[in-house]
């Protein structure tokens, strides 16, 4: 598999330095994670189907699943429709002038997400900055509820996912052949017919690679859903967070945790078959 | 005979308990008017660890090896925890008797909830629940905490129903009575602090907030205000963790935090209202501004108990109803 231009595929000697990592995940992912599957499995040391049965047949569960879904492949496309246009930006600028652009592109990324929530209310708000001047030239009528909706979320999980799309498609752009470029150039091509039919097809792999990183990150999205969201936009980790700590009922939390990482692990798998076979550039 | 006592006192000075607290201003008022001074009578140093958290609680017992050794939390969990077997009985030749709620916990205080508006937006708000329900005399969006044990009672008070006569909950009346409320609900807040900084931000123009949150906020210069006519009130309870090692230190907090005079110093910091009622004689003018007149009629005491078995169905019912 290939993720923007690095390949995977490691000597016996390489393996050796991912031990120490491999060490830490065993203790602090796999082993919690394997207690997440042995509660939704074993509710009371027995083996029983029920915590999934339970889940499977509330019908809060399945629409806040749906919503999930809903949510996420929409802050992705937005991030990605967002990002790239960053992206091309800094690969067209100086490295010392991409460094600093880079660190703004961060920037946020740093930012607590409790912090930034309050921020976004002080400028999206009913009384925010930008409702204020709607307001100040439009009248009363202009004034729109951006936060506490789906528009609030998206906004929110965007400004974190922006990155994960920024990154990937950047390191693609600079590590693509300018020669292509140049003969498509030479060939006549005009510049957005370059950039369409030689850098965007070139690109796909990482923009596959970013969407799914995106998608998956945003899956478990918990925080901005219940700070910039409203009711409507229960996610699956709220979801968990009211069984785990309201009802106590870890068998079905567990139960949701595991169909929440197949569903992560589907979504893995899926984009890592398309990005595998997308474009014709993709196998150098 | 002294050399004993000196080895001992100094056995002491090692020793500590743990507690979970909220953190913030609110872990600083339990430190000058808990911990400070228990550690002052006893030396036994009291640490402030985690938020409490039921789940984390259940854990830790679980385990066998309790990181806290006393829990204090908001309604239903420390029935909760009894009922779970998460804790100790107390121990009645250190805590009095008649300190204890059940045989597991004690009343640490009582939190007040009550309509609260922002007085920069408006010079008057909801007084009572009724009011608060009122969307021809108070227009505009609200918001409630997203927890039916914080909603429920107060949905079917405002719908006509007589407060000392509440229980058993008319659910499906509750429900439709917060049903009629739901359009102008913009935000079911999923913290406390919302219902705070969305009315001070004008995001909405009313909350049902706490008498204590109300304090601070305007303490700080936010522009809200709380009526005390009418409110809901909520205990938080304090019990002694299952299996901790510590048990004996643990009920000698506990019956040092109920005392009167340090309830009382509690009260003067947060306005939380005292669980030790000897302690209200104590209490300054400045701090009874704060407390509700609970012989007037009007107030919603909850019974956690009837939560107890209808708190996982009820609460569910209620996130469909808010995602709906």
């Amino acid at each position: 598999m290939r993720i923007y231009g690095v390949k995977s595929s490691l000597g016996a000697s390489e393996s050796l330095f991912v031990l120490p990592i491999l060490c830490l995940l065993i203790l602090v992912f796999f082993v919690p994670l394997s207690h997440v599957f042995y509660f939704s499995l074993f509710p009371d040391g027995e083996f029983s189907l029920s915590g999934f049965k339970e889940v499977l047949s509330d019908e809060l569960f399945e629409r806040v699943l749906y919503n999930t879904i809903e949510i996420s492949a929409l802050a992705t496309f937005v991030s990605l429709l967002l990002g790239y246009p960053v992206a091309m930006h800094l690969a067209g600028l100086s490295p010392r002038r991409r460094a600093i652009y880079m660190s703004m592109v961060l920037l946020p990324f740093w930012t607590s997400i409790l912090v930034k929530s309050y921020a976004f209310i002080i400028l999206l708000g009913r009384a925010g900055i930008l409702n204020s001047a709607l307001v100040f030239m439009l009248g009363e009528e202009a004034r729109t509820q951006l936060i506490l909706n789906r528009t609030g979320v998206i906004i929110g999980m965007s400004n974190f996912l922006v990155p994960f799309i920024v990154f990937p498609v950047l390191a693609n752009l600079l590590n693509q052949d300018k020669n292509l470029v140049q003969a498509a150039a030479i060939m006549g091509a005009g510049s957005v017919r370059i950039w369409w039919k030689v850098v965007v097809p070139q690109s796909l792999p990482a923009v596959v690679a970013g969407c799914f990183m995106c998608m998956v990150i945003s899956l478990g999205f918990f925080i901005t859903p219940a700070l910039m969201g409203g009711s409507r936009d229960m996610m699956i980790a709220n979801i968990i967070d009211l069984y785990t700590r309201e009802t106590l009922n870890w068998t079905a939390a567990s139960a949701i945790g595991v169909v929440l990482l197949l569903l992560s692990g589907l979504v893995i798998f899926l984009l890592s078959r398309v990005s595998r076979s997308a474009g014709p550039f993709s196998n150098n | 005979m002294a050399a004993p006592f000196v080895l001992r006192s100094a056995h002491a000075q090692a020793k500590r308990i743990y507690i979970p607290s909220y953190g913030g201003s609110y872990q600083e008022m339990l430190t000058t008017a808990f911990a400070a001074p228990f550690t002052k009578e006893t030396g036994v140093e009291v640490v402030f660890s985690g938020v409490p958290d039921l789940a984390r609680l259940k854990a830790q017992v679980r385990s066998g090896r309790p990181e806290w050794d006393l829990f204090e939390a908001v309604s239903a969990w420390l029935p909760i925890a009894a009922r779970e077997n998460f804790l100790e009985p107390l121990d009645s030749s250190i805590v009095p008797k008649e300190l204890m709620v059940t045989d597991y916990y004690g009343l640490f205080y009582r939190s007040i909830m009550a309509p609260s508006w922002n007085t920069a937006a408006r010079d008057n708000g909801p007084r009572n629940f009724s009011q608060f329900w009122d969307l021809k005399s108070f227009p505009g969006p609200r918001t409630l905490r997203n927890r039916a044990d914080l909603s429920l009672e107060i949905a079917l008070v405002a719908d006509g129903a007589d407060p000392t006569k509440l229980y058993p909950l008319d659910v499906e009346r509750a429900f439709a009575s917060l049903g009629r409320l739901k359009p102008s609900v913009t935000k079911w807040s999923e913290a406390t602090t919302q219902l705070t900084t969305l009315v001070a931000t004008k995001e909405v123009e009313y909350s049902l907030n706490y008498t204590n949150r109300v304090k601070s906020a305007q303490a700080s210069g936010m522009p809200i205000a709380l009526s005390l006519d009418q409110t809901f009130i909520t205990h938080e309870y304090i019990g002694v963790v299952k299996g901790t090692p510590r048990k004996e230190l643990a009920m000698q907090f506990l019956a040092f935090a109920l005392r009167p005079d340090r309830q009382a110093a509690f009260c003067e910091l947060s306005s939380l209202f005292p669980g030790t009622p000897a302690a209200l004689a104590m209490l300054s003018a400045e701090a009874k501004k704060w407390l509700p007149d609970l012989d007037k009629p009007g107030h919603i005491v909850q019974k956690e108990a009837w939560w107890l078995d209808n708190q996982e169905d009820i609460q569910k019912r209620f996130q469909s109803f808010m995602f709906s």
